[in-house]
């Protein structure tokens, strides 16, 4: 009886130890989990062109009104300026939950101080994130297309896909 | 006498990152370098490098077509135990040499990462046709607010030869409006193939709104974009004029050959834009160089 306890313990741990030290059958890592609630309410989109374009003044930030309902096609989010308009809109699509994808683009520029100026005509997409204070958010997104940026006197435009966004939960 | 099992496994008796047990930097592992694989999601390995073990740092592993580093996946995971290990959970891309790359960041701020190793999946499975223009739609999305406002919202008119017609604003008939970046995703059925010169083209109405073009070996991606917002108005000759064309080619996306096609509005304008036929408006979609 003494032994047969011995041996069944010592198969426990040799089985315990294969799955710990991932040798043949190594453990998956997995990404944090999906964050399933919406955006809505005051955020602060955050543009970043991609280095390569060397654009004075960045980032660009510009406060926005968002809101995320559902649609035939599934759950869609808009964002404007604050008061609504299409100045500026973000036209994305939940394509699943935790993901949204779309596009960023302005009517004409859209005033980032009393002297300088915004114009975007981008796609992006990225991943839902919570915020400290407990909302979803939305960090470092991939953004592809043109960003020009305006001054009284000048039009500085890059196309590039490596700018990024973020929609910052305020 | 219970105690020897228990001690035979390696990495318990050491500390992570210990001096001497892992490399400067992560060490790519599996898959191997060159490696031709049978599966769509194989399992991507690293060694941890010292520093950057579990509890220590994250990983971001990185698949990018290997010829024109446009990427394909990403995802970011806590280190593993000595190893790190990760599945992505959709099917990788078909038709491309791809390659993987790792990078480690850790709470320090510190940074490192491994070399770039190519690898290739299966061929992809093409279907059997002599018919060069899109079979199928896949997936279709254009912003609520632009569907609302546009008349020409019939993803199907993307199928088949081109054939648009009629007059404007409101008497067109023949393509699907996308609005504010949205898109339509085909099925071509057969495969296209980076041949010489061009490979596909779109045939999109109206005017010249600019198109994006992505690739992908299944319906649901990962998709590859070909080319950002290219102008869309080329005459086609012996058509009428409002029939509109570009054409893209395979080799500035590095993808020897696909079958599925998203394509993008490129205009990119808030709606309402003022028309009813808002963001880039697509006819049909041509294979220029099928695959034999």
């Amino acid at each position: 009886m003494k032994r047969t306890l011995s041996l069944v313990v010592m198969m426990v741990a040799i089985a315990g130890c294969g799955s710990d030290s991932g040798g043949d059958s190594p453990t998956l890592s997995t990404p944090p989990p999906t964050v399933s609630l919406p955006l809505n309410g005051p955020y602060d989109l955050v543009i970043v062109p991609a280095a390569a374009c060397a654009l004075p003044a960045t980032p660009y930030v510009l406060q926005v009104d968002v809101t995320s309902f559902a649609t035939s096609a599934g759950t869609e989010l808009r964002a404007t300026l604050p008061g609504g308009g299409d100045a500026l809109t973000l036209d994305m699509l939940y394509p699943m939950t935790g993901r949204l994808q779309g596009a960023l683009s302005t009517r004409s520029e859209v005033p980032l101080t009393a002297m300088t100026y915004v114009r975007l005509r981008d796609t992006g997409s990225g991943i839902v994130s919570l915020s400290p204070g407990g909302r979803a958010e939305l960090l470092n997104g991939t953004m592809a297309g043109e960003v020009t940026f305006f001054t009284e006197l000048s039009a500085l435009a890059c196309m590039s896909a490596d700018h990024s966004w973020s929609l910052v939960a305020r | 006498m219970l105690v020897v099992p228990l001690g035979s496994c390696g990495d318990d008796n050491e500390s992570p990152g210990s001096p001497g047990s892992l490399p400067p930097q992560p060490v790519q592992v599996e898959p191997a370098a060159g490696a031709s694989l049978e599966t769509d999601r194989p399992l991507f390995t690293v060694q941890n490098a010292t520093g950057f073990d579990s509890g220590e740092a994250d990983y971001t592993f990185w698949i990018t077509v290997a010829s024109s580093e446009r990427e394909v996946e990403t995802v970011t995971v806590p280190a593993g135990r000595s190893t790190t290990s990760i599945q992505f959970p959709e099917p990788l891309l078909r038709g491309a040499t791809l390659a993987w790359t790792v990078t480690t960041a850790n709470a320090s701020g510190e940074e490192t990462a491994t070399g770039s190793r190519t690898f290739r999946l299966p061929p992809v499975e093409c279907g059997l046709s002599g018919d060069p223009y899109a079979k199928a739609v896949e997936d279709f999305w254009v912003p609520a607010v632009c569907l609302a406002n546009n008349i020409y919202n019939d993803p199907e008119e993307a199928l088949g030869p081109p054939d648009a017609g009629g007059q404007g604003p409101d008497m067109f008939f023949g393509f699907v409006s996308l609005g504010n970046g949205g898109w339509v995703t085909v099925d071509m059925e057969g495969c296209t193939i980076d041949g010489p010169g061009d490979d596909v083209r779109v045939f999109q109405a109206v005017s010249g709104e600019p198109v994006t073009l992505l690739a992908s070996s299944t319906p649901t991606g990962p998709w590859v974009v070909v080319e950002y917002r290219k102008p869309c108005g080329n005459r086609v000759p012996g058509m009428p004029p409002l029939r509109r064309q570009c054409t893209f080619d395979l080799l500035d996306a590095g993808i020897e050959e696909t079958r599925y096609f998203k394509v993008q509005d490129g205009e990119l304008f808030p709606c309402p834009g003022g028309t009813v036929s808002e963001g880039a408006d697509i006819d049909a979609v041509e294979i220029l160089n099928p695959k034999p």
